[in-house]
């Protein structure tokens, strides 16, 4: 019995420890050293920018000590959530806006402190903006990140793939998805089922960036105008999941997920991809990968394509979002000196178009920059995002996309009907709406 | 007097006994049982990961919520999580048996060694690569195809091998199998060693044949190694996450491998909701638990006499 | 084993039991083959058809590339060194608690005896993720962030070394013990002079599988640290099979490297486990 007891009172006493374990700092006072953490994404380039910034603004405000974090891509999300779920999370941190999303909801992080980047408020903050590059991160009125970065997709090219295939790549090239598909049939070469080169393949981790648009383009939508139902307009979402069915290996096999991403052959090529999704960001690295290729001038972007029937009007594509986010249970003092470091990063949008990682922030000033003229093709990619939308990325996004995604895996690889698909995708889309 | 002194003795091992375990007991109190209360705790509450408001006790519900609502999907990942642990459970057990009771019978210690190295080095690969490995070989272009349409003469098909739910069940569990079969081989072939040879030259010199040998002197003697592996292997089992993870990362669907640990991690991750994911890992833990002490009398290891 | 006939029969169940062994090598086997023609090539030559097994050119550049990292940073002989500095150090702590637990689960007779061992048994019952949020709340409350007491202290002892040492000791001589008592060896003794150095062979295996299983450890070390310092081998491959081009060459260097030690280690540890302890082959029966 003694030593039962004598056991338990082991398990209570940690169990106090646990319990008690999550309360916040105390705040410090006004003028003592402030450290922030800042936690971010990999990206190489950016990383030695954002060193040099950080040194910069160290020498300027000699009472900050910025700690610069870098966390592997895939399993950011897990760790800031879990520094945050013990109320230790980072002062600053950057996130796709779908994943940040809940963040905001909950009051995690604080709204931009408008006085610091010189704005009266809100609307006149998005204003140094362009377009409406500001509202994905808008909630309820007030704006709760600065961009990281905004990309949109253009369609790169590789027209040496093209001329092995007969065709003219600067004549030829895809204006719209019907397009992709009878380029496919010409350009993919078998050897028997196994697809030895491609046309195209999609971005299937960023399926709303990648899809969203067409699908709106064909009348459907992901989420009715009073925020009711999902997967709205029947027709559109089953005419898209059998083009879909048809592009993958039950039906005229151009493309599938079970085969590496195309971004990521794209630099190297080896003549078994023609045309790949990216962001502007690609194109230094295809110089910094293949500079032979890079030089070659057999490589190009062009408009990501839209739909036949797709009016002037409708957007062409969508853009995911990244943004800067401070952390709400930091001190005022340490949140302040967090947007003013923010608002000095702000201010060098040409440099993360160039050096800084080739990320597009888009300060209205960005458009006249010289940077653009070292960037080939620039110019597309921009005026795309001009006509772009931002990609659906309110309550419950991500799951809606792991179900997008399952859907379009069943469609193209396990051979599902795209009926049923469509059946299951909204049954799981509306449990989703539902449950907010 | 002989009484008292035997009590003595008695009690003054038993406190040893305990005096023994008391490091790991406190290290397991903080590092384990508090967290496992802490999950219990969680699982009574719809907690969502982020949130700063208190949450709601709500009892059972995550529990009765994960057997009833089929959009969750636990009972799926059940089916899942069975498939593949009985899929992998029995070929590991037997062929990690069988395989180390003949390297250790027919061959002298330095061809055991090297056996055992080869068949090992599966383990010590990092999960990130092995599974890297495996994509590439499972690529549609990859060794997979090619190797099998050689040896079937059937050129040009594609398995889909990670596309087909069958198929990515099958290469699920055979990369598992290929991971672990040499640990529990090294596992199995350490307990052979505690069967001492005498009894062996005993037992041939009586006239006895080698099946005979293998199932009254290896196996009984073995029972504690076999329920070593047995329990371990099935914890393992039901356990597994990063293969099933990585495929998925690489474009496999993921139904068929959505196993229970790969839901657990998507309903407190992505989906953020900790109380349920909390109440599936009670779920699980009860399981093991069941599952495991059912093995153990089952074989009924604890009493070894020679 | 040594006094067997050559007889016929035996020739051919043996030639029999060769080639089923020799199969499971090849499919073990050929993954890593693999493994090793492509740290030489390029990604065009992995996925090629048909697929050649040697490399033309070899591909040096491939482990520059893996050693440097992608941005010339050099880490990944930091990397190697904080993951020798933490799986040791948890490995030494594991034979250490693991075999005083394990040995006092089945040397000794106390109340609740079963009890303790399912209690302990559950610890490894529980998926990580279910824990993962209040383990690192812990951490943070012990100031274990950041540090390689972070990485070492959770992982001090784990179910899975003591049920090994416990399945082994139970059929440790009961006899040698009770003669050592007799003599007027205290426990303590016991345990560390005539328990311990006899079981060479439970001692080498849990050595290597506790090793491996931490140097493999990829979600605690992401969580507790973030001092580029202090990361860990399994950090580096993962941030390195995250570039967003597909160099699988390099990254088949990298894995190839990274598992050099546990080899090595496997190779030096393993005379230790094949063959069984001097306790078991001495006794009479």
């Amino acid at each position: 019995m003694k030593r039962l007891f004598a056991v338990l009172l082991v398990l209570v006493v940690a169990a106090a420890i646990v319990s008690a374990a999550g309360a916040p700092e105390a705040a410090p006072k006004a003028d003592e050293p402030i450290t922030l953490r800042y936690w971010t994404h990999e990206d190489a380039n950016r990383q030695a920018f954002e060193d040099e910034l950080i040194a910069e603004f160290q020498k300027t405000h000699p009472n900050v000590t910025i700690e610069h974090t870098v966390v592997p891509t895939k399993k950011r999300a897990e760790l800031i959530q879990t520094a945050f779920a013990a109320n230790n999370g980072p002062d600053i941190f950057t996130m796709p806006i779908e994943d940040a999303y809940q963040y905001i909801l909950d009051g995690r992080v604080t709204p931009v402190d408008y006085a610091v980047f010189g704005a009266k408020d809100a609307k006149d903050l998005a204003g140094q903006y362009l377009g409406t590059t500001m509202s994905p991160a808008t909630v309820e009125g007030d704006i709760y990140g600065v961009p990281l970065e905004i990309t949109n997709y253009g369609l790169y090219v590789n027209k040496r793939v093209f001329r092995d295939a007969g065709l003219d790549a600067d004549k030829d090239y895809p204006k719209t998805w019907e397009d992709l598909l009878t380029l496919s049939e010409k350009i993919c070469k078998y050897d028997g089922q196994i697809l030895t080169v491609r046309a195209v393949d999609f971005n299937y981790d960023h399926c709303f960036v990648q899809f969203q648009s067409l699908i709106e383009q064909m009348g459907g939508k992901i989420l009715s105008d009073d925020g009711k139902e999902a997967i709205v307009g029947e027709e559109a979402w089953l005419r898209f999941f059998r083009m879909m069915h048809e592009f993958g290996p039950a039906g005229k096999n151009y493309a599938s997920p079970s085969y590496t991403y195309a971004r990521k052959l794209f630099n190297a090529a080896n003549g078994d991809i023609a045309m790949a999704f990216i962001g502007l960001y690609q194109v230094p690295r295809i110089l910094k990968d293949n500079p032979e290729f890079y030089n070659s001038g057999d490589w190009m972007i062009v408009p990501f394509p839209k739909m036949a029937e797709a009016k002037e009007s409708d957007p062409r594509s969508c853009y995911l979002s990244q943004y800067y986010y401070v952390n709400a249970q930091s001190s005022p003092a340490a949140q302040k000196a967090a947007w003013e470091f923010l608002a000095f990063c702000q201010s060098k949008p040409e440099e993360y178009l160039g050096r800084g990682g080739s990320v597009i922030q888009p300060r209205k000033s960005v458009l006249e920059s010289a940077v653009l003229d070292t960037l080939p093709y620039s110019n597309v990619v921009l005026d795309g995002l001009a006509e772009s939308k931002a990609s659906y990325c309110e309550g419950g996004a991500k799951e809606i996309e792991a179900l997008f995604l399952a859907a379009l895996t069943d469609v193209m690889d396990v051979g599902v009907s795209p009926e049923e698909a469509y059946k299951t995708l909204k049954e799981g889309a509306q449990a989703v709406i539902d449950e907010l | 007097m002989r009484q008292k002194k035997y009590r003595g003795i008695e009690r003054k091992l038993a406190l040893w006994g305990w005096g023994f375990n008391i490091p790991s007991l406190v290290f397991f109190a903080v590092f384990s049982f508090a967290p496992i209360f802490y999950a219990i705790y969680t699982s009574l509450y719809d907690k969502r990961v982020l949130s700063l408001k208190a949450p709601n006790f709500v009892g059972l519900k995550n529990y009765i919520d994960i057997f009833t609502n089929k959009g969750i999907g636990f009972l799926d990942s059940l089916k899942s999580s069975a498939i593949f642990s009985f899929g992998a459970f029995f070929p590991l057990v037997i062929f990690s048996l069988l395989f180390s009771v003949l390297v250790y019978n027919n061959y002298k210690a330095s061809t055991q060694r090297k056996f055992e190295i080869l068949w090992y080095t599966p383990a010590v690969i990092s999960s990130v690569v092995a599974t890297t490995i495996w994509m590439l070989i499972f690529d549609p272009r990859g060794l997979g195809n090619q190797v099998v349409n050689f040896i079937l003469n059937t050129p040009g098909v594609d398995h889909r091998w990670t596309s087909n739910p069958s198929m990515l069940r099958f290469v699920t569990i055979m990369v598992y199998f290929w991971k672990y079969i040499g640990y529990y081989i090294v596992l199995f072939i350490t307990g052979l060693g505690t069967i001492p040879g005498t009894l062996y030259e005993a037992a041939r010199i009586d006239g006895a044949s080698r099946m005979q040998c293998f199932r009254r002197i290896t196996l009984p003697l073995l029972k504690p190694t076999i329920s070593l592996v047995s329990v371990l292997c099935l914890i393992h089992c039901l356990k597994t996450f990063s293969t099933q993870y990585m495929f998925y990362q690489s474009g496999a669907p993921l139904k068929p491998i959505n196993v229970i640990s790969l839901s657990i991690y998507t309903t407190g991750i992505t989906n953020q909701r900790i109380g349920r994911a909390c109440a599936m890992s009670i779920i699980l833990f009860a399981a093991m638990i069941i599952l495991s002490i059912a093995q153990l009398k089952l074989i009924n290891a604890d009493d070894i006499d020679y | 084993m040594s006094s067997e006939i050559k007889s016929p029969v035996y020739k051919i169940y043996k030639f029999l039991i060769t080639i089923l062994l020799v199969l499971l090598v090849l499919l073990t086997v050929t993954p890593l083959v693999f493994m090793l023609c492509a740290s030489f090539m390029t990604s065009k030559q992995i996925l090629a058809i048909p697929f050649s097994w040697i490399p033309k050119p070899f591909q040096f550049k491939n482990f520059y590339n893996a050693v440097a990292g992608t941005l010339h940073t050099w880490t990944f002989p930091r990397n190697m060194l904080n993951s020798f500095i933490v799986s040791g150090t948890v490995t030494l702590t594991t034979l250490l608690l693991a075999g005083m637990s394990g040995y006092g689960l089945s040397k000794f007779r106390f109340k609740g005896k079963n009890f303790v061992f399912i209690t302990i048994m559950s610890t490894m019952m529980i998926p990580f993720e279910a824990i993962m949020i209040p383990m690192y709340m812990i951490a943070q409350k012990l100031n274990l962030m950041n540090s390689y007491r972070g990485l070492i202290i959770p992982y001090l002892v784990s179910a899975f070394g003591i049920f090994q040492m416990r399945q082994y000791l139970l059929t440790f001589p009961g006899e040698f013990l009770d003669a050592a008592r007799v003599d007027g060896m205290g426990e303590l003794g016991i345990f560390f002079k005539l328990v311990m150095p006899n079981s060479a062979p439970v001692l080498a295996t849990l050595a290597i599988t506790t090793f491996r299983s931490q140097w493999d450890n990829l979600l605690w070390p992401l969580l507790v640290t973030q001092n580029a310092k202090l990361k860990t081998v399994p950090l580096y491959i993962t941030s390195f099979s995250e570039e967003k081009h597909a160099d699988e060459g390099a990254l088949m260097a990298v894995a190839l490297l990274a598992s050099l030690p546990m080899l090595i280690a496997f190779f030096a540890l393993s005379k230790y486990f094949i063959g069984g302890s001097e306790v078991y082959e001495s006794r009479k029966g």
